[in-house]
């Protein structure tokens, strides 16, 4: 077992491991520490997910309850903050199934103001090549399903009831997505 | 990349959803590995002045929801085929609805079947036992003696009439269908394995009828008594010692008397339906 966490120190300086561990112990001021440190990120990317406030909201919520019943099934080697990105997501699939209505995935117009500069994309490591580029060129029914299936982690099934369409129609668009980024990429 | 840090215009086109896919992509996979910049973009969100109001508000709600008991299995069996919360509580706080009298009565029911299987051809024991058993149900349902939650329905501006028949619904609801696959494996012709349906019926509106006067742990031990001795009555008429005077209740005309009686009590318990809330009140109406 991991070490004994300091009951009596300041949480907010605490690693999310140790406020996950307090919480499983039932540490009530852990679960609002870690609320703290980790409600702006989940909103602001579940935001890029779905574009009702109020299921994004009810989403985020469900998350951290379920962190405080389900504390105990972190398995201590990896990373809170993707474990808990997992539970988000898929509580936003549980949510919008719930109110059974989809809220498009946020609709960027293909020429919004932009703040990107060549160096940002460099620095985060994702401009090899142009594949920042052949993203963005995607159409965005496509780019959605690269989105949910490749940087979200989804399965097909779940990434259709994020985005609201059958299965093969995500496997479909999965597959013209690759078409499409390889024609851009070579 | 661990090493560079989002650029604070970034993180704020990103959180008004003003940058690229692949801008958006790159920014998640950096926050998903640099803690610095999820408080970062924490910071970026917190200038908003309404933002945290919002938090708060969410915060106590999670609370809320945390400090909530959860439901348990049978509340939320209820719930899933429509019943209300609240109405969901009342049935699942039934004594008679734990798993342990759930048991109880299907042994109860076994034992009895077996022993009409080995003993012959009219199910009488389970004739005797099966309206027995509904009858417990429902005594211990309400009021002061056994019911878990009577003190929070004295202080609950609930009708009592409404709390006794959710209650005894639910003794019916989970200890019928037990009964009735006791009777499948019963000996008998045709309905005559479920001859103890009426009676069963019988007892219970009788209870029920008799609480409006007494206490309902004694009007099920009165009533019980009264159907097993109406039975010894039947049974020693018959100077044989056959049971075939019992048959009797397996007949029409018996199945009959025990409809008209089942009415009867009913009819008594809409009469007398402000008695119930007495009841509730002080334990026993007088």
């Amino acid at each position: 077992m991991r070490d004994c966490v300091d009951v009596s120190g300041d949480q907010t300086v605490w690693s999310d491991a140790e406020l996950v561990a307090a919480i499983a112990a039932g540490d009530r001021s852990a679960l609002r520490a870690l609320y703290v440190r980790h409600q702006p990120w989940l909103t602001a990317r579940l935001r890029h997910r779905c574009s009702d406030p109020d299921v994004v909201a009810e989403a985020v919520q469900d998350t951290f309850v379920a962190v405080w019943r389900h504390a105990d099934r972190w398995n201590a080697s990896g990373e809170p903050a993707a474990w808990m990105w997992g539970i988000a997501i898929r509580r936003l699939i549980g949510v919008l199934r719930h109110r059974s209505r989809w809220s498009p995935v946020s609709n960027r117009v293909a020429d919004a103001p932009t703040l990107t500069t060549a160096e940002d994309l460099v620095l985060f490591g994702v401009a090899h090549g142009d594949l920042a580029g052949a993203i963005d060129g995607l159409p965005v029914e496509l780019r959605a399903v690269v989105q949910a299936t490749v940087l979200d982690g989804l399965t097909t099934r779940e990434a259709a009831q994020l985005l609201g369409i059958p299965s093969g129609t995500v496997k479909t668009r999965m597959m013209r997505a690759r078409i499409q980024l390889r024609g851009a990429l070579t | 990349m661990t090493s560079a840090h989002i650029d604070e215009h970034l993180l704020i086109g990103y959180c008004e959803l003003s940058v690229t896919a692949a801008t958006a992509a790159a920014i998640e996979a950096h926050l998903m590995t640099c803690a610095d910049c999820r408080v970062g973009l924490g910071a970026v969100t917190a200038v908003a002045p309404e933002s945290s109001g919002e938090l708060e508000q969410m915060w106590d709600e999670i609370l809320q929801r945390v400090d909530r008991p959860r439901l348990s299995i049978s509340e939320r069996l209820l719930g899933s085929i429509g019943v209300r919360e609240s109405t969901a509580r009342l049935l699942a706080t039934t004594p008679a609805l734990r798993l342990a009298w759930l048991v109880a009565v299907a042994m109860v029911a076994a034992f009895a079947v077996a022993a009409d299987v080995l003993d012959g051809d009219l199910p009488w024991l389970l004739l005797v036992v099966a309206p027995l058993l509904p009858l417990f149900g429902v005594a211990t349902a309400f009021g002061p003696a056994l019911d878990p939650t009577y003190e929070i329905s004295v202080a609950a501006p609930l009708s009592g009439l409404r709390l006794t028949l959710i209650r005894t619904v639910g003794v019916l609801a989970t200890t019928m269908p037990v009964l009735l696959v006791a009777s499948i494996a019963a000996p008998g012709t045709g309905w005559t394995s479920l001859g103890w349906l009426l009676p069963a019926l019988a007892l219970v509106s009788v209870t029920l009828a008799l609480s409006s006067w007494i206490a309902p742990e004694r009007a099920a031990c009165a009533v019980g008594f009264a159907w097993l001795v109406a039975l010894v009555v039947l049974i020693h008429r018959n100077a044989a010692g056959d049971f075939i005077s019992t048959s009797m209740i397996f007949a029409p005309s018996g199945q009959l008397v025990t409809a008209v009686v089942a009415v009867a009590g009913a009819a008594v318990v809409a009469a007398r339906k402000h008695r119930f809330d007495l009841m509730i009140v002080t334990g026993a109406p007088t």
